[in-house]
């Protein structure tokens, strides 16, 4: 999957959307406008950019607690977002689900989730209904390498492999389970081995490198679209804020976060191999940041602007009004 | 000891099994492991092979007959043994008959409100009781007999109670249950009243608008009396006994429909005429039925008079909450000793009934006496 | 009408369903072999082929893949095989299924029944035996639904896969081969509404499942006493019919609610208590609760009787109420 210079630049306006869009919720949460907590995903952009480069519109994503990166990267607005991390009533969830719930129903991002490892059931779930309906739709489920422990990854990529369903299990290893580093705690290095057990190929990737996701993903999207059935997906990465707001970070140096942060951006890392390529002038940087810049500031403007959800909301949205039933 | 060979459970949702082939006969011997009997589920013919080795002593299931999960289908075990000609029946399939009438209670009251003869509904019930359901569905399908025409019965038309008459019965019925009346009985002398009467009758009219009779003097008496008896002028309320502060008298009045008791209010401070002419008014427009709910709230004491009937003394039922209710009795000339002489007086009697929960007989005694010390010398109402 | 079986009715339901709407498919353990252990879900392989998933025995990926499927606008039947199986999906049913509708802001929604089989069947002990209808009727997002006669499991299942939001769909095993009448043609019986499964006049039993049959019985044993009791079906337990149960409670001024769980924290807990701040001006007695003792479901028959309330536990209460 060669990675063209457009969509390059997608990716990379993308990445910085998301980082941007991050950076503003943390300022909010200081302004005491965004409340509940977040789990940040700078550091992690290429992972949700360079796979969801690979989906189309009507394709499933189904996330994590930490899925701003997610939603934006298929395609959410920024405005509804940050509207949803306030709790107005312009939200993406009018406000009833938060940062842990952000979802956008009509892009087939089927919702962020405060479960961990609670998304892969359901996504071979949405790639089941694919199958049964004939569609060649693909479905794409992130889940962090803590996921990978629980029992849900074992049941739901078991029978997405029995099945054979048109789905990319995808592993976002940023070597931390909350506050343990993954060694700790984890038997296998390697979440792509963990694929074996399943008869399902196994692939690991420097998640940093938006390239090599890229074109992982590409192959693995095409296998599921094309009826070849699931690939465990393993995008190493890194976390350069804590676990959620208010982390003390005591389980790893301020030096380790440094290195990566200096080196291992993968933001940085794109512009570098675009600039290589000069498929990125100083000048469409500069305009990038800038039109990213002003779309998370409108982005505030519209939350702060927005209105509360009114007390009647309470109690909608639990189950469907009598009327709808058939 | 013989083995029971029983239907056996070959499927979560079996129940009963059918019997469709015994592959051994009665007497012959038979190992453990080998083929025995079919069986049908509701799902597929099973072949069961015998659980022991012995010989089948005795089938009990019969070919092309159902049976339950549990029973007994056959008997193994050594030659000549003897087995029960009969399947002890478990514990659960015995069902106990509970004794009772054929027509239960319950479906004998549907059959009687229908007037229809239960005896003769067929009954579906435990020993073939008559249940509500089967008289339900015989009055549904039209196939219920009518009730012969029962003599033990007298003729008669069922009227509903309603208005007046249901409230009576409801209230009336209600505090029977739970106040103890206890009555008491007094002969008071009106002769002194009636001969007042006849002298100056012209002057009344001119003095209160209205003539006055021995009820006007009753109640006025009453009201004044009351006053030195408060523990009469009380009522049982929410479990306490509530002293008026007012004396406000009860006029029981005969109307068409029943019994209304209008009140008149603080008849301790009217004179005998405003009583007089109260009471007249509130019985015109009780015969009119105009009394509005005001004129009949708020009685403290009530009295109700049966003299015009001709009724000699009764025993007035209380009208709750109130503590007590004074019966009247006409008057009626009558000869007495007076000293050794017979003289004619105008008796009457008056019972007074009071609720025991609230004051005891004696002060009541004492009340009645002191009223009748007042009938019978009436002058202070009068002038 | 028609007399069938409990579970036939079920079958039939899920037949007519699946003929009707293609976006319906079945999931769960040993569903195809056998026609299902309760044989529910017999004759779909053949019929519907395709549309019947056999799953390897992991609760949490069944349920979970139904959450997706149902996201994505299909309407999954899953069948657990036994309810107390559930605790292994609960993150799935609460966290999921029940919540979707409402973390999304009515973006998505979860249209997918679970099958319940549930209480005492054959003799298997406490966890092939629990009921715990209470634990989803607190959980906002789910329906619970238990059908106590042929017809209703037929009506309400098919309301149940046409429902637009998760329905815990208990089956008691004891009364799969139960027999009853059912309407012939479409028959739906919505969920929400109570049923007055027999009219009277003097005391109302609000039966959950089996407890139906069981105060029919009563009733008619009642009748000797002279107590006309009236029966009400809740039949959906979330939503609740208060107003059916609430206007029969008033009518007899006397209430005995009955099920078959664990009557502390039970189903038959929330309606006593339901009854008691709607109706207390009404009720010549206490609200009476018929239940299981607070204890696990042994396995021996001996024990087992202790355990499960019987018709005669239902009018040794009508009459301590009626007294």
């Amino acid at each position: 999957m060669d990675l063209s210079a457009e969509v390059c630049l997608k990716i990379y306006t993308d990445m910085w959307r998301i980082r941007l869009f991050e950076e503003e919720a943390d300022r909010q949460t200081n302004l005491g406008n965004v409340v509940g907590t977040l789990h940040m995903y700078c550091g992690e952009e290429a992972v949700a950019t360079g796979v969801c480069a690979n989906l189309r519109d009507d394709d499933y994503v189904l996330g994590t607690h930490r899925s701003h990166g997610h939603c934006l990267a298929k395609g959410a607005k920024s405005d509804r977002m940050m509207a949803e991390l306030w709790g107005k009533a312009t939200g993406t969830c009018k406000g009833k689900g938060g940062s842990m719930h952000v979802a956008d129903f009509s892009l087939n991002m089927l919702g962020a989730n405060g479960i961990v490892g609670a998304g892969i059931g359901p996504t071979t779930g949405t790639a089941l209904a694919s199958k049964l309906r004939g569609t060649d739709q693909v479905s794409v489920c992130f889940f962090g390498d803590g996921a990978a422990a629980r029992g849900t990854f074992h049941e739901a990529i078991a029978m997405g492999s029995l099945w054979t369903l048109p789905v990319v299990y995808v592993c976002e290893n940023n070597g931390y389970q909350q506050w343990v580093p993954r060694e700790n705690v984890a038997v296998v290095d390697s979440v792509a081995d963990m694929a074996a057990s399943y008869s399902i190929p196994g692939v690991s990737v420097d998640g940093q490198d938006v390239v090599e996701v890229y074109e992982a993903a590409g192959e693995a999207v095409k296998r599921a679209r094309e009826g070849g059935g699931p690939t465990l997906l393993e995008a190493r990465t890194y976390r350069f804020y804590g676990h959620s707001l208010g982390d003390e970070q005591q389980y790893r140096s301020s030096e380790e976060v440094d290195e990566w942060k200096e080196n291992r951006d993968p933001i940085k890392l794109l512009a570098q191999f675009m600039r290589d390529r000069d498929w990125l002038s100083e000048k469409q940087d500069q305009t990038i940041q800038a039109e990213a810049n002003a779309e998370i500031n409108a982005a505030t403007r519209f939350a702060e602007e927005s209105p509360w959800p009114s007390a009647d909301e309470v109690a909608t949205d639990v189950v469907a009004p009598i009327q709808e039933v058939a | 000891m013989a083995t029971q060979f029983k239907m056996a459970a070959m499927g979560h949702t079996m129940e009963t099994g059918r019997v469709v082939e015994w592959h051994i006969s009665e007497g012959e011997s038979i190992d453990e492991g080998q083929l025995l009997i079919s069986i049908e589920t509701d799902k597929t013919v099973v072949d069961v092979n015998s659980p022991v080795s012995g010989v089948l002593l005795k089938t009990v299931g019969q070919v092309d007959a159902e049976y339950d999960v549990g029973e007994v289908l056959a008997w193994i075990g050594d030659a000549g043994e003897t087995v029960p000609d009969q399947p002890v029946e478990p514990d659960s399939k015995k069902r106990s008959v509970a004794a009772g009438p054929r027509v239960t209670p319950v479906a004998q009251r549907l059959a009687d409100r229908h007037g229809i003869d239960a005896d003769a509904v067929e009954g579906t019930g435990p020993d073939g009781r008559v249940t509500k359901e089967d008289v339900q569905r015989a009055i549904d399908d039209g196939t219920a007999p009518a009730k012969a025409e029962d003599t033990s019965v007298p003729a008669g038309e069922v009227v509903p109670l309603s208005g007046i008459r249901r409230i009576t019965a409801e209230r009336l019925s209600a505090n029977w249950g739970v106040a103890p009346h206890v009555s008491e009985g007094i002969e008071v002398d009106f002769s002194q009243f009636e001969s007042y009467r006849v002298e100056r009758e012209a002057d009344w009219q001119e003095k209160w608008g209205t003539p006055l009779g021995p009820n006007d003097l009753i109640l006025a008496a009453t009201a004044q009396t009351l006053k030195d008896h408060p523990d009469l002028n009380t009522g049982f309320v929410d479990g306490a006994i509530c002293r008026y502060s007012e004396v406000n008298l009860g006029v029981a009045i005969d109307i068409d429909g029943g019994l209304v008791v209008p009140v008149v209010r603080n008849a301790d401070k009217l004179s005998i005429g405003e009583i007089a002419r109260t009471v007249r008014e509130l019985a015109v427009k009780a015969r009119e039925n105009k009394l509005t709910p005001d004129e009949m709230e708020g009685g403290t004491f009530s009295v109700s008079n049966l003299g015009g009937l001709g009724i000699d003394w009764f025993t007035p039922i209380l009208n709750p909450p109130q503590c007590g209710i004074l019966g009247i009795g006409r008057i009626q000339r009558v000869p007495r000793y007076a000293g050794n002489e017979i003289v004619a007086r105008d008796l009457a009697t008056l019972v007074l009934t009071f609720d025991h929960r609230l004051i005891d007989g004696a002060p009541c005694a004492r009340f009645l006496s002191q009223l009748r010390a007042a009938l019978e010398a009436p002058e202070a109402f009068l002038d | 009408m028609k007399t069938m079986a409990f579970n036939e009715a079920l079958r039939e339901g899920l037949h007519e369903e699946m003929a009707r709407d293609d976006s319906i498919f079945v999931i769960g353990e040993d569903v195809i072999t056998h026609g299902g252990p309760y044989k529910v879900t017999e004759g779909v392989a053949e019929r519907f082929p395709g549309r019947i998933f056999e799953t390897p025995i992991a609760e949490a990926g069944i349920v979970g893949v139904g959450v997706g499927a149902a996201l994505a606008g299909m309407r999954p039947v899953v069948e657990l095989m036994y309810l107390d199986f559930v605790t292994c999906a609960m993150d799935e049913v609460v966290n999921q299924a029940a919540k979707m509708r409402y973390m999304s802001g009515g973006q998505g929604s979860v249209p997918m029944v679970i099958r319940l089989p549930c209480g005492v069947g054959r003799l298997l002990a406490a966890q092939h035996s629990q009921i715990m209808e209470s634990w989803f009727m607190h959980v906002p997002g789910l329906q619970v639904v238990v059908p106590s006669t042929p017809a209703d499991a037929k009506g309400l299942f098919k309301s149940a896969i046409r429902s637009p939001d998760p329905v815990m769909f208990f089956e008691y095993k004891r009364i799969y081969t139960s027999k009853g009448e059912v309407p012939d043609g479409e028959h739906l019986v919505p969920i929400g509404l109570a049923d007055i499964k027999r009219e009277g006049e003097d005391a109302t039993i609000i039966a959950v499942g089996p407890m139906v049959e069981k105060s029919l019985e009563a009733a008619i044993t009642l009748e000797d006493d002279g107590y006309d009791v009236e029966v009400v079906d809740p039949r959906s337990l979330s939503p609740l019919d208060t107003d059916t149960i609430c206007s029969s409670v008033r009518k007899t001024g006397r209430a005995i609610v009955c099920g078959e769980d664990s009557a502390f924290a039970g189903a038959v807990s929330e309606i006593a208590a339901m009854i008691g701040e709607n109706c207390f001006h009404d009720l010549k007695a206490p609200v009476a609760r018929v239940g299981s003792p607070h204890v696990p479901m042994p396995f021996s028959a001996e024990l087992v009787k202790h355990v499960v309330p019987s018709s005669e536990s239902v009018v040794s209460a009508v009459q301590a109420v009626m007294n």
